[in-house]
């Protein structure tokens, strides 16, 4: 058990030092700005659930390329850390809460269609779904246990689409695979899909956005 | 946000606190857990209760799953009669846990069966009577138990259908029949060029003792054998789709469990485990069933296992147009109940 938990926080330690090599980039310019909050269904694929959460804005490159038709393309690249507390209910089976921290990219297009990809690790409790008994052999006793369930580390990998409204919220739709362990099967994946909206208080966890600016021409 | 937080936890805290949920009735249906050491299996409890009879189903595999018991035929004909125990064992179907591969022993998979019997007791009472349905697989589970100290004292009667309890025995009757129905297949061209490297394997792979590796592929062959025999019952029920879309199967635990490393060592472990020579121990009534066309575990075991079975009181079923699956549902079905309801 010693060792397991070893390994996952080297896992931890890993991720996060790699996310933060990504802030090793020469900024622009640095701007203070709200954070993004979000709320989806969460669904396994049948089973409900819902998962909230907060995006912590760390970077934006703005990017400016020209085309072979010698039309623009800007793109925008921004770069979040997230926090998120997921729930969802398999009937007879189990119900699952999670805690996730995660690093997430979006890349959005001028028209407000983006794309965004995200990796998170986490923590994860389960709760079985029935009454569950403890049954010693030797002695014969059989005692309930309350709130079974076992606790689990997570790595979420996941992937969407959606859009963005002027008014600073966004409509999104993205699938991810919930891999826990150690489990009974070594590793237990769970595929989800949310559907959620996220949007931008004003003056919300006000962080400092790095903003890069980026132009990319085509060799003479 | 305190006040959220204290709304949580109190919600967390009933959630943890609920009544049992017994039912004693026609039509119960109950699912709860039963948890050793590190491992929770599920136990669903369906049908007729109050009857205070229950059939225990040991499934197949290792890592298959009782869901796939849960068949219209025996909600229709057997869950009237009497409380059907459907339980993942370890490591197979909605079963949970952090248990390390160390644990998957088969001494252990019987230790789970006398937990399961034990806690059905303390539901549903003192006078309930079990018989136990062992399958394929399961009939190494049920012989690990009926073996074990008294343990057979606790059960009204054994069914032991399509199963094995001697690996050994098991796959130099997978391959005799084989070789034996497939050269017939080849000699008439039916189906030949699937017969053939069926043949070809069987040949290549004479009698003997059959290391895990050989046995696993003599098993893919009894499977694939059983797919292109002729006269077999037709049989509509697609199983593995109303458990995944009615039963709220968890479709990924359920695959892993069949497919895991945990899981294929244990297979190893069980390649030289044979009860032939301690069946004598056991007494109480048996019921063996198989299908005559069953390549996976073919009839010669049941002869086997009636040829040392200490018990007087044996009945033996041979399905004429059945496989390895219950083919003809109806018939095996109202051959439970009979046993059952003779040996009350």
């Amino acid at each position: 058990m010693f060792i397991g938990m070893k390994r996952i926080a080297f896992i931890f330690f890993a991720h996060f030092w790699a996310v933060s090599l990504f802030a090793q980039g020469e900024p622009v310019a640095t701007t203070m700005v709200s954070s993004n909050l979000k709320i989806a269904y969460n669904g396994s694929i049948v089973y409900p659930g819902l998962r909230c959460g907060l995006e912590f804005p760390i970077r934006q490159t703005d990017l400016k390329a020209i085309l072979k038709n010698n039309a623009w393309k800007n793109v925008s690249k921004k770069r979040y850390a997230t926090l998120e507390l997921g729930y969802y209910h398999h009937p007879s089976f189990h119900d699952n809460v999670f805690l996730l921290l995660g690093w997430q990219t979006r890349k959005q297009r001028p028209k407000g269609f983006f794309t965004e990809f995200a990796s998170a690790l986490g923590y994860s409790r389960t709760f079985l779904g029935g009454e569950t008994y403890l049954v010693d052999n030797n002695t014969g006793n059989i005692g309930r246990v309350h709130q079974a369930g076992y606790n689990y580390a997570v790595l979420a990998l996941g992937g969407g689409l959606g859009y963005a409204f002027r008014h600073k919220s966004a409509l999104y739709l993205r699938t991810s695979l919930l891999t826990m362990f150690p489990s009974i099967n070594i590793i237990y994946p769970r595929p989800t899909v949310d559907l959620g909206v996220v949007w931008q208080p004003k003056h919300f966890l006000t962080t400092r956005l790095k903003v890069v600016s980026k132009l990319k021409t085509r060799k003479p | 946000m305190k006040q959220h937080l204290i709304t949580l936890a109190f919600f967390f805290f009933w959630y943890g606190c609920q009544k049992e949920e017994i039912t004693i009735g026609l039509h119960a249906d109950d699912t709860f857990y039963l948890k050793r050491a590190d491992a929770s299996m599920r136990v669903l409890v369906r049908g007729n209760t109050a009857s205070k009879v229950f059939m225990v189903i040991v499934h197949g595999g290792p890592g298959s799953s009782s869901y796939m018991y849960q068949t219209p035929g025996m909600t229709d004909i057997v869950e009237k009669e009497m409380a059907v125990v459907y339980y993942d064992q370890r490591n197979a179907g909605a079963s949970q846990g952090n248990t390390s591969a160390g644990d998957f022993r088969l001494d252990e998979y019987g230790n789970d069966l006398y937990a399961v019997l034990k806690l059905l007791q303390h539901r549903y009472g003192d006078d309930v009577k079990f018989f136990v349905l062992s399958k394929s697989f399961g009939g190494m589970v049920a012989s690990s138990f009926m073996t074990k100290d008294n343990n057979q004292t606790m059960v009204k009667g054994w069914l032991f259908v399509d199963a094995s309890h001697n690996y050994q025995l098991n796959d130099s009757l997978t391959h005799e029949m084989l070789l034996r129905v497939g050269n017939e297949h080849l000699a008439n061209n039916h189906h030949a060029e699937k017969w053939k490297p069926i043949v070809e394997y069987c040949l290549k792979n004479p009698p003997g003792p059959f290391n895990s590796h050989q046995s696993l592929l003599l098993n893919q062959y009894g499977w694939e054998a059983q797919k292109i025999i002729e006269g077999l019952e037709q049989n509509d029920n697609n199983v593995l789709h109303d458990a995944i879309f009615c039963e709220n199967m968890p479709i990924t635990s359920y695959l892993l469990g069949r497919t895991n490393a945990a899981d294929r060592r244990f297979n190893h472990s069980l390649n030289n485990i044979k009860f032939s020579h301690t069946l004598k121990k056991v007494t109480i009534p048996v019921l063996v069933c198989y299908g005559k066309l069953d390549f996976v575990c073919p009839q010669g075991l049941g002869d086997d296992f009636l040829a040392h079975i200490g018990s007087s009181d044996t009945h033996k079923i041979i399905f004429e147009r059945s496989a390895h699956r219950f083919e003809e549902q109806e018939a095996y079905y109202r051959a439970f109940v009979q046993f059952v309801s003779d040996h009350l």
